[in-house]
């Protein structure tokens, strides 16, 4: 069966392995898969082969958060990565978890009906009734794997979970032992491996829900995942991103780079309340990120595959671009149609091509 | 010094020049200059500096002249040189503790050889039309496609980084030789890319040629300049100029006192690198041979951040190490040999901030940006009698200080009381406040007293002042000294062309209290035929009025001060009045926002009359008020407050008077009624208690109005007779309850009701309800 969505160290096992030969000779913090350059490398490309492998960048945006995030990770403190729904924050902690130790899969879903069985560990209750509290019926979950292997534990979406769950992690994090008190003898502590660490993501939109407390808050480094500001690296990385996932599903669709580029522009303005010239726009409420740009495109390609002659049109990104728009505030409608009648229009008349097919598309809103 | 090859070039210190390269403020530079002077033992050190500040070069060296400085340097347009504007140029040239200029200057002065600048003169410059800018900051040349490039090959965020890590940081590990040749290189690979403009080809032949002249009289001479321009200078291109010569005497040459702030290269100016605080910290610890002065200037910076953060924050110990961690190991991984000023940026970022960074502050990275971009400033105390290296203005400022004993060794704020009407001494320093405030300094601001200007808290008699002293105050004057050698002259020829700008007599009014609050109150006579000209010409009754009021306030203020009446401001007072009287007629039908006004113009008019009969005839004014009356098209309210004035001028009886008003609210409409009352109200309030005529008449002109008409005059009559006194109502109310045989008192206070009597009422009335109720009586 062909996988969907492959796990980063498979989907880039032959880069992580080129890094991994060429970075015999440099200092690794103990546990580490690679060293903290060769981790920079993984995530922010290369222009140069490495052994004759090619890294592409994988992270657009701030070469600097990720050289932060790299060594907060080799340090004693998790990293937490806080900022809008769809800036790749959940992406980059996979990349880096991959290139430090080798697995991004060792991961906890934060939710609001999460427990501390679906972060610490479980029994085997047939086990536990048969044997008693012994090692053999605990079912390690990810946090216990993560410290007893000493790899990164992907904690998504920390502040959705309750404040109980979240301040679990405290001990945890400041004395890297897990207290089983279940267990007797040596084994009722869990000690962290080396390499151990946690990194959180939390989206900027859910603060104030189950705001973290500040003894938590000290155990982490905060970086906050911007989203891309500049049109020309959004359209890059919507074309890239759309092009590997239909390489992925298989659709034989080409991505356009204009309409790319529209697509970014639209997205940038409308996130920001700002045209490219300055002047002010409907700033949207719903979440413009370029995941969701990303998504747009490739609904369209499918909606165009399958219903019509395979051409992405303008009349289909903008269906898909209300569904966006709408998604969260029905409020976002009136100021997308003033979008289309005031920039839109502005540049279908100076610039006329697909901005003259996107502005003749506005009857789907 | 360059082989023709273009590898890299060859150091040779046996040559009769030796062209150092810099990058302007760069402490590395500055740690290799010392360096090679050393080795070299030059006779002569020439600088990239304006040739025509050259007199400068010897105090600079000395105690008088504390880093942070500039020497500036003014040209005054005056014959049209530059352009037709006639405008007024300055160009600001910035050196820093650990500039490479300034260590050259003290090379220089502790090897006792002399050192010149070479480089053109800035007005030479503006009168060749090689630059038109009016405010110029020296800085590096700016080759901005080159720094982009060189940012991104590198991998870094801006040139700054770039150059703090390959030069400022790793360079440390070079040998002398080895750091200026990549200087050079740099320089080189700068000049490749982007084309020599015409201004640095015409300065680089200027140089050229000085070097040349230097060369004749010293046998080793070291020259400092930018690393752009070393190829240039080295070239064998013709250094024969044919410059337009400018006027000397339009061009001025100081020294000014710079802070660390304005040195920022992210303040706007663009005059130097950033964080010159942390780059100071830095020299200091080169200079003192220290093994790892970045390391430790990035461990004392994450310290004070913490303390000044832990006012907003709570910033731990383990905080503290994290930030110097992340520090530390950022530079290892960008492969830098310390940290620098960006990893420290990045690792107080990390480890001090613990939510979302949005485009909002976040006041632990404000904090740091304010430690690393300091606040230190420089000082000039410098007294020459050759030579003035300060403006006069500067000068003469620091002489009033010292005069009215205000500190400005200190740049605390620090509170002054003064009582301006009893105390000379303390109004000459209110005076000269007031001026330093005019002139938009930033040295203090009045929080309380008397605003005259804007006509608020007139009856204060005390200013409540906050005096701060910075360099930017004399930064300013500086700035400002192409305007006068004082700063009362600067204050004058700004008041000038105020008074220039003056358009009605309110206008020339606000200035005349400004050159009065300044304390040129004598010389604004020298504007009297303007501003007379201005007020004879104005038109409008309303502003003749407010200047009216302005001279008033004025005769009073002056009255204070000098105890007798300026003859000025009395002819200005006499014209005004003629004017508005003359005026008084246009108006008299005006009904709208501006009656009011009017009103009380015409109640000041009378007022003045009273005051300074020989000055405002109260003839003009009866006269005036006869045209008026004879009129018939005229509002109310201004009938009401003309008709008084005219029985106060004994223009009529108070039987014809009273008649006339009588008439008049029995005939009117009830609306001309309320406005006409209102109006006498306004000016002769007295005679309504006098005689209790008016009052009837108008208590048998509200009977005859409807409830709806009364409504709409209710406002205007409540208004009205808001003027009284508390015991003019009293006397009202004895009138109207004549009227009525009532109780005065109960007239004003209304009917009172003891507790016992409601409680009594509220039962009665219940049982009313119930009654009621019995009967099956709807009582909903």
């Amino acid at each position: 069966m062909k996988i969907q969505k492959p796990l980063t160290e498979e989907l880039y096992k032959e880069q992580l392995e080129a890094l991994a030969q060429s970075d015999k000779n440099n200092r690794k913090p103990e546990g580490w898969k690679l060293s903290p350059k060769a981790v920079r490398t993984f995530i922010l490309g290369s222009e140069k082969p490495v052994c004759g492998t090619r890294i592409s960048q994988k992270f657009y945006g701030d070469n600097a958060l990720v050289e932060r995030a790299i060594i907060t990770l080799a340090g004693s403190r998790g990293l937490m990565l806080v900022g809008e729904p769809g800036t790749a924050k959940t992406m980059l902690s996979e990349l880096l978890s991959a290139a430090v130790c080798g697995c991004s899969s060792n991961t906890v879903q934060g939710s609001a009906g999460i427990t501390e069985d679906n972060i610490k560990y479980s029994w085997n209750y047939a086990m536990l009734l048969a044997k008693g509290p012994v090692k053999e019926a605990l079912i390690p979950a990810p946090l216990y794997t993560g410290m007893s292997k000493g790899i990164i534990t992907r904690f998504e979406e920390l502040t959705r979970c309750p404040l109980e769950i979240q301040d679990s992690l405290i001990s945890v994090m400041s004395d890297k032992v897990m207290n089983i008190p279940e267990l007797t003898n040596d084994e009722s502590l869990l000690f962290a491996g080396r390499g151990f660490n946690i990194i959180g993501t939390a989206n900027t939109r859910d603060k104030g829900v189950n705001d973290m407390s500040s003894a938590l808050k000290r155990r982490f480094n905060f970086e906050t995942v911007q989203p891309v500001k500049n049109i020309g690296l959004e359209a890059k990385i919507i074309t890239q991103q759309c092009t590997a996932m239909m390489e992925s599903a298989g659709i034989p669709v080409q991505v356009s780079d204009d309409a790319a580029n529209i697509l970014a522009c639209v997205f940038n303005e409308l996130r920001n309340g700002v045209s490219s010239v300055k002047t002010s726009v409907p700033k949207i409420s719903s979440v413009m990120s370029t995941a969701e740009a990303v998504s747009v495109y490739y609904q369209s390609a499918l909606d165009a595959l399958y219903y019509s002659d395979g051409v992405v049109t303008m009349n289909k990104l903008t269906q898909n671009l209300l569904g966006v728009v709408m998604k969260e505030n029905r409020d976002d409608l009136p100021k997308l149609r003033e979008y289309y009648t005031g920039i839109v229009k502005l540049r279908a008349q100076t610039q006329g091509g697909l901005w003259q097919e996107l502005y003749d598309s506005r009857s789907c809103l | 010094m360059m082989n023709s090859t273009g590898s890299l070039p060859l150091i040779d210190y046996s040559s009769g020049v030796f062209c150092f390269p810099v990058r302007h403020h760069s402490p590395a530079c500055s740690h290799y200059l010392k360096q090679a002077a050393e080795k070299y033992s030059p006779d002569c050190i020439l600088i990239e500096g304006p040739e025509n500040a050259d007199f400068l070069t010897q105090y600079l060296g000395t105690d008088g002249v504390v880093p942070p400085f500039a020497v500036y340097c003014g040209y005054d347009d005056k014959d049209g040189d530059v352009s037709d504007e006639k405008g007024r140029y300055r160009a600001y040239y910035p050196m820093l503790g650990y500039s490479p200029e300034y260590t050259a200057v003290k090379i220089a002065c502790r090897r006792n050889i002399p050192v010149h600048f070479i480089d053109m003169p800035y007005a030479l410059a503006l009168v060749n039309g090689l630059s038109q800018s009016k405010s110029y900051h020296f800085s590096e040349d700016i080759c901005d496609e080159y720094y982009r490039l060189a940012a991104s090959k590198a991998g870094t965020r801006s040139f700054c980084e770039f150059w703090e890590n390959g030069f400022e940081i790793n360079g440390l590990g070079k040998s002398c030789d080895e750091f200026i040749s990549s200087v050079i290189m740099l320089g080189r690979y700068m000049r490749e890319l982007m084309p020599v403009s015409d201004y640095d080809a015409c300065r680089e032949a200027y140089m050229r040629k000085n070097i040349i002249n230097y060369t004749r009289k010293y046998r080793r001479v070291l020259v400092v300049t930018g690393a752009y321009h070393i190829s240039g200078l080295l070239s064998s291109d013709n250094n024969d100029l044919t410059l337009k010569k400018y006027s000397s005497d339009c061009s001025s040459v100081y020294l000014m006192p710079y802070t660390f702030e304005e040195m920022d290269s992210r303040s706007g100016y663009g005059a130097g690198i950033p964080f010159p605080a942390f780059y100071d910290g830095v020299y200091r610890r080169l200079e003192k041979n220290e093994i790892d002065p970045y390391g430790e200037t990035v461990r004392d910076m994450i310290i004070k951040t913490a303390g000044y953060a832990r006012s907003v924050r709570n910033i731990s110990l383990p905080d503290m190490i994290q930030a110097l961690y992340m520090a530390n190991e950022l530079a290892h991984l960008r492969g830098r040999e310390q940290p620098g000023v960006f990893d420290l940026i990045d690792g107080v970022r990390s480890s001090f901030v613990k939510d979302a960074i949005d485009d909002t502050s976040v006041s632990e990275l404000d904090f740091l940006y304010r430690i690393i971009t300091g606040v230190k400033a420089g000082s000039i105390s410098i007294n020459d009698d050759k030579f003035s290296l300060i403006p006069p203005c500067v000068a003469d400022f620091r002489s009033q200080c010292r005069k009215y004993r205000i500190n400005i060794r200190s740049v605390l704020t620090h509170n002054v009381v003064l009582d301006i009407v009893k105390n000379v001494k303390h109004y000459e320093k209110s005076c000269f406040l007031h001026r330093m405030a005019y002139l938009e300094t930033d040295f203090c601001k009045c929080d309380a007293g008397p605003d005259y200007i804007n006509n608020k808290n007139t009856s204060l008699v005390r200013e409540h002042w906050k005096v701060r002293y910075s360099v930017s105050v004399e930064t300013i004057l500086t700035d400002l000294s192409v305007f006068g050698a004082s700063v009362s002259e600067i204050c004058l020829n700004r008041l000038k062309s105020h008074f220039q700008s003056v358009i009605n007599a309110e206008s020339a009014g606000i200035c005349l209290v400004e050159s009065y609050v300044l304390g040129f109150s004598d010389t604004a006579h020298v504007f009297l035929t303007q501003i007379s000209d201005i007020v004879r010409n104005d038109c409008d009754f309303i502003s003749q009025c407010r200047f009216m009021v302005t001279l008033n306030r004025l005769l009073i203020l002056q009255k204070l001060t000098l105890s007798k009446y300026p003859e000025w401001i009395l002819s200005l007072l006499h014209i005004s009045f003629c004017t508005a009287a003359d005026r008084l007629v246009d108006i008299r039908c005006v009904n709208d926002d501006r009656t009011d006004e009017i009103c009380r113009g015409l109640r000041l008019m009378y007022s003045v009359s009273s005051d300074f009969p020989d000055i405002c005839e109260k003839d003009v004014l009866t006269k005036s008020i006869e045209e008026v009356l004879d009129c018939r098209d005229i509002s109310a309210q201004i009938y009401g407050v003309c008709l008084s004035l005219y029985y106060r001028l004994s223009g009529i009886n108070e039987e014809y008077f009273c008649d006339t008003v009588s008439e008049y609210i029995i005939t009117a409409g009830s609306s001309d009624a309320a406005d006409f009352i209102s109006g006498i109200i306004l000016t002769g309030r007295d005679i309504i208690l006098k005689n209790n005529r008016v009052l009837k008449s108008l208590d048998e002109a509200l009977q005859y109005m409807d409830n709806e008409k009364f409504l709409q005059v209710l406002p205007v009559l409540r208004r009205a007779f808001t003027a009284f006194l508390p015991s003019e109502t009293m006397a009202l109310s004895k009138q109207i309850s004549q009227l009525y045989d009532t109780d005065p008192v109960q007239l004003i206070q209304g009917t009172q009701y003891s507790c016992d009597q409601i409680v009594s009422a509220r039962l009665c009335d219940e049982k009313i309800y119930e009654v009621m109720k019995k009967w099956g009586m709807n009582v909903d």
